[in-house]
């Protein structure tokens, strides 16, 4: 788009148009046709010119040519620009106004179509601009509009903005934009406050007003966006505000209940002990100690999950997975009614593991195996390679998960209700204390159906061999 | 023989009400989810039902709205929760009181003497007069005497003053005064007006108004005249 391949092409066509005219005519003057057909000729290829070349005067300069050409080729004396009668003056001015005329209409329709079409396209810019704005971040959305601009008008264009915590400089810059003109700046507001610039250097001329209205149309894009996020945030407080609620909820549960049980058997034996049997005192004494248990169990998984939901530092070392299971089951194979069998391949297997979360995470699931199993049932702790995986695996042989609570019973207090029923007690603090720490460690956790009852609780990790 | 049915799914908690109340010559009836619950309340004769509203099955609330309207048990509610609004619907449902886990046995104990003795004297509204503790009231000719000094109470104190000496020992909550003092016209907010009217009570039947000996508020939820 060279200004003077512009004119040089122009010309070409212009006197190319005029030699077609004079050899027609010259044909239609050798078969001895009027002048008039002669003249309408010329006006045609004055149409023709003013049709396909870019500027009015193009147009101007092809009457000109033709109302000369016309003379020097068909009036007598031929070949000269003399004139043997003073009417042809006359027959001159007619045919130079009445093509200029026609050549300026035919401009003139041209550049009312180019206009609508400028506008059609404005139109399209800013759909495109607002629709880059729908669905993406605010970032993208920038860089899509302002590099839309510059493929638009061949244009380098600059963006500066930035407001809140947001702080953006973006440039964008069309591969054919050359011979830019001078810069046009314009602000973009965000709720009247001026918070930066858009800047355009085009190869056309653009309109101060336009540049403007694409400047507003970002801001107004960027209002929206940021009140969409403000919404979202607003969202997540609620969330975190339910959590905090929701967290409360099990404390006020796991700690309350037991508490009952302890508060009211030593009350009861210690104000109506002689009313009571040594089985009945038994009994009670058995129900302060296990629901002493309980509650310190509750009270370590309201801790740990604090912690993990502060983001969890792993302690990873070189560890051997008989050793883990080892510990788990001294530790755990006075607290439950149930039996616990361990199942470890042949071969021993060492892997990276923070060992006191990985030994939380077991004792957590076999706490919660045993709430839900039957007292001399058998519980399974197995370990086993499988590719490149390790596997974990409690094995109960309760009342299982239902189908529609396999994905939920992990979720922190997402359905305190539903965990509540199936469970004697707890909200299940404890299997979302599980999923963040085998997901800290790279894997991931989910329940299972045993076969022909119970539960499979499954964790699996990435596992590389390691030499020893 | 007393009977008193424990619905309660915590094995250890029922445990503990089952000795104490064994102890006390209750005969102790046990059942682990609602549903259970509800089938031995509406079988046998049951005194007093102690209902646990976090149940497995069912919601302890729908469990008060499914029986209530079928037996004459006193029902008090056991709650982990401090939600005061699960109170207040269990209460207003005919729920006779309640107790936020963890309760002394004791505490357990009162409640259920007093929802006895409601039982057994269901028709107070026929009574003359009636004296606890150092207050006796005249329903007949409008009469208080604190100590034996005549009180003169406004028509809604002496009102709610009655209300709260005939359910003596139990808890009655806002809405359940506003509507029998106002009117079924009584709003929500007109807790204020009932507040007013109970400090200036207090003030004229309590030695110390900021320590009421005889009408014990349960913050959230209603008054309680205290008969022991």
């Amino acid at each position: 788009m060279k200004p003077m391949n512009e004119i040089t092409k122009n010309l070409t066509f212009v006197i190319g148009i005029l030699l077609i005219s004079t050899l027609m005519s010259y044909i239609f003057s050798f078969l001895e046709f009027q002048e008039a057909t002669i003249i309408i000729i010329y006006m045609l290829g004055v149409i023709i010119i003013s049709q396909f070349t870019t500027h009015y005067l193009f147009g101007f300069l092809a009457s000109l040519l033709s109302v000369l050409a016309f003379n020097f080729f068909f009036t007598h004396p031929l070949y000269t620009f003399n004139i043997s009668q003073p009417d042809y003056l006359f027959t001159f001015f007619i045919m130079f106004i009445a093509s200029f005329l026609s050549s300026s209409l035919t401009s003139k329709l041209k550049s009312e179509k180019r206009l609508s079409q400028l506008k059609t396209n404005q139109v399209l810019l800013v759909e495109a601009i607002n629709h880059s704005f729908q669905g993406n971040e605010l970032s993208v959305a920038l860089y899509a509009s302002i590099n839309l601009i510059a493929e638009n008008y061949d244009a380098e264009v600059n963006l500066q903005c930035s407001w809140g915590r947001h702080d953006y400089t973006l440039s964008a810059k069309s591969n054919t934009a050359i011979n830019l003109g001078q810069s046009h700046e314009a602000e973009i507001s965000l709720d009247k406050n001026s918070i930066g610039k858009l800047s355009i250097r085009s190869t056309f001329s653009l309109d101060a007003t336009w540049i403007q209205t694409l400047a507003d149309l970002i801001g107004q894009n960027i209002e929206h966006l940021d009140l969409m996020e403000k919404q979202t945030q607003a969202k997540l407080e609620i969330r975190e505000q339910k959590m905090r609620n929701d967290l409360l909820g099990a404390i006020s549960h796991d700690l309350r209940t037991p508490l009952a049980t302890i508060i009211g058997s030593s009350d009861t034996l210690l104000e109506n002990l002689d009313q009571i049997n040594l089985n009945e005192q038994k009994e009670l004494l058995e129900n302060i100690k296990q629901d002493g248990q309980w509650l310190l169990n509750s009270v370590e998984n309201i801790l740990s999950f604090m912690r993990v939901e502060e983001g969890i530092k792993l302690n990873m070392n070189l560890e051997s997975v008989e050793e883990l299971f080892g510990d788990v089951l001294s530790r755990m194979v006075n607290r439950i009614t149930q039996k616990l069998v361990l199942n470890l391949p042949q071969d021993p297997i060492y892997t990276k593991m923070d060992i006191q979360l990985m030994g939380k995470v077991l004792i957590n699931l076999i706490d919660n195996a045993s709430k839900n199993a039957p007292a001399e049932s058998v519980i399974t702790l197995r370990a086993e390679i499988k590719g490149d995986r390790l596997i974990y695996e409690v094995i109960d042989e309760g009342m299982g998960v239902p189908e529609n609570m396999k994905r939920t019973i992990f979720e922190r207090f997402a359905s305190v209700e539903k965990i509540h029923t199936s469970q004697r007690k707890g909200l299940g603090l404890g299997l979302a204390i599980c999923k963040s720490i085998v997901e800290a460690h790279g894997g991931r956790i989910i329940v299972k159906d045993n076969i022909p009852r119970g539960s499979n609780f499954h964790c699996e990790f990435p596992y590389q061999g390691v030499e020893t | 023989m007393t009977k008193i049915l424990l619905i309660e799914d915590d094995h250890t908690l029922r445990s503990f009400m089952r000795v104490l109340l064994t102890a006390q010559s209750y005969e102790v009836i046990e059942a682990t989810d609602a549903k259970q619950g509800i089938t031995l309340a509406l079988s046998l004769p049951i005194d007093v039902i102690i209902l646990d509203l976090g149940l497995p099955d069912m919601d302890g609330l729908t469990v008060i709205e499914q029986i209530r309207e079928h037996i004459q048990s006193g029902i008090i509610v056991v709650s982990a929760r401090d939600k005061e609004n699960d109170k207040i619907f269990a209460l207003d449902h005919g729920a006779d009181d309640y107790l936020t886990k963890p309760f002394n046995a004791q505490e357990l104990l009162a409640r259920i003497r007093v929802s006895l003795r409601h039982r057994t004297t269901t028709v107070q509204d026929t009574l003359e007069s009636l004296m606890i503790r150092d207050i006796h009231i005249d329903f007949d000719k409008h009469l208080v005497f604190v100590q034996n000094n005549e009180v003169h109470l406004s028509p809604i104190e002496f009102e709610i003053l009655s209300l709260l000496m005939k359910n003596h020992g139990k808890v009655l909550t806002h809405h359940f005064l506003l509507n029998k003092v106002w009117g079924s016209q009584a709003l929500e907010n007109d807790v204020q007006t009932l507040r007013v009217t109970m400090a200036n009570l207090r003030r004229k039947i309590e030695a110390n108004p900021g320590i009421p000996e005889y009408i014990r508020t349960e913050i959230g939820v209603g008054y309680r005249f205290i008969d022991s």
